[in-house]
């Protein structure tokens, strides 16, 4: 057996996320053949076999971020059958338990396991039972970026004590200003949503108070200049979290186009790995699926997670009267390691107060 | 003993290592037949023939870097820049190859190399035609930097650096070429590492390289007869640096004023007056003084080029500040 | 066909790949940096070149690859322990890797850290030879980028104006890390430069071993006759990138492939087997080549790592 092992490239590396595995399990190679792809600092780079054999193992799946040196893959002679004990003891592992003794785990090596699957007499495919006998409709091993970002939410359930304010703000004046916007536009590249309103009003809410544009990492909180926005976008991979470079310094229109782009690429699956990293701050705006309010989770290391439901048309008091108004919940949680109550309610305040300014385009 | 110019006991040096070993020659701009442009090989080419005493083209780096090929592979060379302020151009060569490749390759290899270069202000030459550049060399470990000051020591070091195992930059002054002085008869060798203690004295004590030796001795002189009797110290060269010669000085005299013609900032008097202030603290009465050129370039007319140089005058007013007046002008002329 | 020569360049050009092969494997242990030039690809213009010599000729290599070195005959083991940082590495455990590998005895003078610093050295090892009346030669191995240094300027006019006994031979393999040569230089070759310092300017297949070989060969005479340089431009291509981790974005996949076509390795390979000889003989000599580089890597992995006061050793004479 041999190890394949993640080589530090250039003289700064010390870690490196796997992009892409060339080949599978079982399959065999020579010295020279692309293995994988790894995501370095830098670049992404090809590795290369140096060894030949067959792929036993891979012991580090595609969107893991690893440290140069580890182990990620184990691979055996041509045709050599070692089993689990012996893998265990090349990578100096305690023996592995059997998981198929436990009945509510089912076996998560392959779909096709040895359990039995009585046929259904109404003539619909057999489903597969898992060891306690209930049947499983589907079975998913989470890989890649699901992967990745099970484990960052993971994390940031576990690190980041939260804490969440919310307040119901009139949203008259959004639905207005992209009125106005949309009147005054023919051509559709130029076309503005409610979503790029809120964010223009979240932005200068920022602004005004800066310390929540900022990130926490071993005990150091870094407040920053540029507000690099994180729009939540929802795909067939999941919710992706493209980010929105120094959005403070473009106006509505520029970064409605730059949304629409990164909606679109991370649709179709084109986004660049610079397009994900090192966000400031978070939005995200489930108004479509019907969604008042929420709880959102803040994403480590940044400080806070703007949460946006639907505008709809809530009653509202104003001057002693309940009137029906176009309104939208804002929510915002925290990191309150980095921020305290009264920043956050001062954040709240702007916020509320830049989405119920009356913003007449001139 | 006889008396010779510093031009002539370097014409000699040359002439008798040539002789002495056949792996010894001369590559450089206008050596040959031409004798220099400093008149130092006159004669040699005549004597030794155009393959031993070669012009090069004008080629700075192949003029160093061949040299240093050429001591890789079993010859001797003396090489010359025509200024030492051509050391820049040559700097990779001279930094980098000869003076790290017998230890980048583990010591497989030795580089008796010898770079010679007129250094030094002479009337007009100029920012780059007349500094003295030994200070970029300061941390060139792998390297010798010599700088005699007299014939004798011009010659006798000339010989030493030609017989070492080990690259050698040697720096002539070109005010120093007319110089006279006594050489002694013989195979005349300098050690390497020695410095020389031109002048004995208690009080105080210059450390002085190449031309600036001279106008410390002349504010010696001066200094003596106000009572104050001053010790001049010759390093002889910028790397190695003979400290145990200098702090014995110090510790004897409690202070110490550096002086040389490179300068002031980043010069290597700041690398001894730090040396010195950790190894003979107690013993100073007061702050090393350090003088060097000014933080100018070197100007182009004869007469401003006086300006920017420490000399006797410079030295005297330093000295006297040390001296906290004793023996010089009454306190209420100091200023 | 000369069998035994054409035999020896296989076995050269074998040799060096095996021990890349390895080396590849222990950076990738990481029991040496990753600091590497891989020269797969070029080994023809390696072993041509260095086949053409004798043992007291003279060699400036540079850092692509280690097949030069190789191919001039010095010890594998050492040379893996320059790479693991061993007592048995030619610098005795001061880890010279890619850049400062020597062997005196073989006349392996070294290598310049910096780009073109090789090319006064080598005119200044060509003269020396000349003073001592000595038919010794000098090969100097370099990219064509370097070729753009004001050095080589320098050397090559004073080598050729003297007639040393230099041979420059150029491994234009087109992308200096990822600048095309087209993209840098005024000429569309290096040799193309050749008449400008009145020598002779030769463009040679660097993908063909013999080509190669014949080529520096005729150089290698010119030098020792004493009629003067030669500049051998050999056209070759690096298969992997410039460094372990390059990302090589400046040059396509096709482009590889397409230059992996004509592996030097295999194309000679081919012609061996065309000329009558057993396929069994060439997978004898293959295996020879595993099992020294086999070898000689345990024996350095075996070598102890130097004390800490090596650091400090060896400045001076």
């Amino acid at each position: 057996m041999e190890k394949l092992l993640l080589p530090k490239f250039g003289q700064t590396m010390e870690e490196g996320i796997i992009v892409d595995w060339f080949i599978s399990e079982g399959s065999s190679f020579s010295i020279g053949d692309d293995l994988y792809e790894v995501e370095t600092e830098k670049s992404n780079v090809t590795v290369e076999a140096t060894i030949s054999g067959t792929l036993y193992k891979i012991l580090v799946s595609a969107g893991s971020s690893v440290e140069i040196g580890t182990t990620v893959g184990v691979v055996v002679a041509d045709g050599e059958q070692p089993n689990p004990d012996d893998l265990a003891a090349f990578l100096g592992l305690p023996a592995p338990a059997r998981v198929d003794d436990r009945p509510d785990v089912g076996t998560l090596t392959s779909a096709s396991g040895s359990d039995s699957s009585p046929a259904v007499s109404n003539g619909q495919p057999a489903l597969e039972l898992a060891g306690d006998g209930s049947r499983i409709a589907s079975r998913t091993r989470l890989e890649g970026q699901r992967k990745a970002t099970a484990r960052i939410v993971a994390e940031s359930w576990r690190d980041i004590p939260h804490f969440q304010q919310v307040v119901l703000a009139d949203a008259t004046s959004v639905v207005q200003e992209r009125a106005q916007l949309l009147a005054q536009v023919t051509d559709e590249s130029l076309r503005v949503s409610l979503n790029d309103v809120l964010i223009d009003r979240i932005i200068t809410a920022i602004e005004e108070v800066p310390a929540i544009n900022s990130t926490y990492r071993d005990d150091v909180i870094t407040e920053y200049a540029d507000i690099d926005i994180a729009v939540a976008v929802a795909t067939e991979d999941g919710l992706l979290a493209p980010v929105l470079r120094r959005s403070n310094k473009l106006s509505l229109t520029e970064r409605a186009q730059a949304l629409r782009d990164l909606a679109r690429r991370s649709a179709a699956g084109e986004l660049l790995a610079e397009d994900l990293e090192r966000p400031t701050i978070t939005v995200s705006n489930l108004g479509m699926y019907g969604v008042d309010t929420g709880f959102a989770l803040v994403t480590r290391p940044q400080a806070a997670i703007v949460f946006l439901g639907r505008i709809t048309e809530r009653p509202m008091v104003v001057k002693g009267s309940v009137v029906p108004r176009q309104s939208v919940y804002l929510s915002v949680s925290y990191d309150h390691r980095v921020v305290d109550g009264a920043i956050a309610a001062r954040f709240l305040s702007a916020l509320r107060r830049s989405v119920e300014t009356e913003r007449t385009s001139a | 003993m006889r008396t010779a110019s510093y031009q002539r006991a370097i014409r000699e040096a040359l002439d008798e290592e040539m002789a002495r070993d056949e792996r010894v020659f001369l590559l450089g701009e206008d050596v040959g037949a031409y004798g220099g442009a400093f008149a130092v090989t006159r004669g040699l080419f005549d004597k030794y023939g155009a393959e031993r005493v070669r012009d090069s083209p004008i080629a700075e780096t192949f003029i160093v870097g061949g040299g240093v090929g050429a001591a890789l592979t079993g010859m001797r060379p003396v090489v010359e820049l025509q200024y030492a302020d051509f050391i820049s151009i040559a700097m990779d060569e001279i930094y980098n190859k000869a003076a790290k490749w017998r230890y980048m390759h583990g010591g497989l290899f030795n580089v008796p190399l010898v770079i010679r270069a007129p250094e030094g202000a002479a009337g007009g030459s100029g920012p780059e035609h007349s500094q003295c550049p030994e200070h970029l060399l300061t941390s060139a470990a792998g390297l010798y930097v010599l700088t005699p000051s007299t014939p004798a020591d011009a010659k006798g070091l000339l010989k030493s650096a030609i017989r070492d195992d080990n690259p050698v930059v040697f720096l002539e002054h070109k005010r120093l070429y007319r110089q006279r002085g006594e050489i002694p008869e013989g195979d005349h060798l300098v050690p390497i590492g020695e410095a020389a203690v031109r002048r004995s004295g208690t009080d105080l004590t210059i450390v002085a390289w190449s031309a600036m030796v001279f106008e410390a001795l002349a504010a010696a002189e001066t200094l003596a007869e106000r009572g104050v009797t001053t010790e001049v110290i010759d390093p002889r060269g910028v790397r190695p640096i003979d400290y145990e010669t200098i702090a014995a000085s110090v510790n004897k005299t409690g202070r110490l004023l550096i002086v040389h013609e490179s300068p002031l900032i980043g010069g290597h008097g700041a690398e001894v007056a730090a040396q010195i202030a950790e190894s003979c603290f107690s013993s100073l009465r007061g702050p090393v003084r350090r003088l060097g050129a000014a933080d100018v370039p070197i100007p182009q007319s004869a007469y401003l080029e006086t300006f920017v140089m420490p000399d006797r005058e410079s030295i005297l007013k330093i000295a006297e500040q040390m001296l906290d007046g004793a023996g010089a002008a009454a306190a209420g002329a100091g200023s | 066909m000369d069998a035994n020569l054409w035999l020896d360049l296989y076995r050269r050009m074998v040799l060096a790949s095996a021990w890349e092969q390895r080396l590849l494997r222990l950076i990738e242990e990481g029991q040496t940096s990753g600091f590497y030039h891989a020269g797969h690809g070029q080994e023809a213009v390696a072993a041509g070149g260095c086949s053409a010599l004798r043992d007291d000729d003279y060699l400036l290599y540079d850092h692509r690859g280690l097949s030069q070195a190789i191919a001039k005959g010095i010890p594998l083991d050492r040379l893996f322990g320059d790479f693991l940082g061993r007592e048995i590495g030619t610098t005795a455990g001061l880890g010279a890797g890619i850049v400062h590998i020597a062997w005196p005895a073989l006349g392996i003078l070294g290598q310049s850290g910096t780009l073109g610093g090789a090319f006064p050295i080598a005119a200044g090892a060509g003269l020396s030879a000349r003073l001592r009346g000595s038919d010794q030669v000098v090969l100097c191995f370099f990219g064509e980028g370097a070729s753009n240094r004001g050095t080589f300027q320098e050397a090559a006019n004073a080598a050729s104006l003297w007639r040393l006994p230099v041979v420059w031979l150029c491994e234009n393999n087109n992308w200096a890390v990822s600048v095309s040569f087209a993209a840098s230089s005024a000429t569309p070759n290096v040799a193309d430069r050749a008449s400008a310092y009145n020598m002779p300017g030769v463009i040679v297949d660097g993908m063909d071993v013999v080509a190669v070989h014949e080529a520096v060969s005729a150089a290698v005479a010119r030098a020792r006759a004493g009629d003067g340089p030669t500049l051998i431009e050999a056209k070759t291509y690096r298969f992997r990138g410039h460094y372990e981790g390059d990302p090589q974005t400046y040059r396509t996949d096709a482009e590889v492939a397409k230059w992996r076509e004509r592996d030097p390795i295999l194309l000679h390979e081919r012609r061996l087997l065309e000329a009558g000889v057993a396929e069994s003989d060439l997978k004898q000599i293959r295996a020879a080549a595993a099992d020294k580089v086999h070898a000689a890597a345990e024996r350095a992995l075996a070598s102890p790592k130097p004390r800490p006061e090596r650091a400090f050793k060896g400045v001076l004479a």
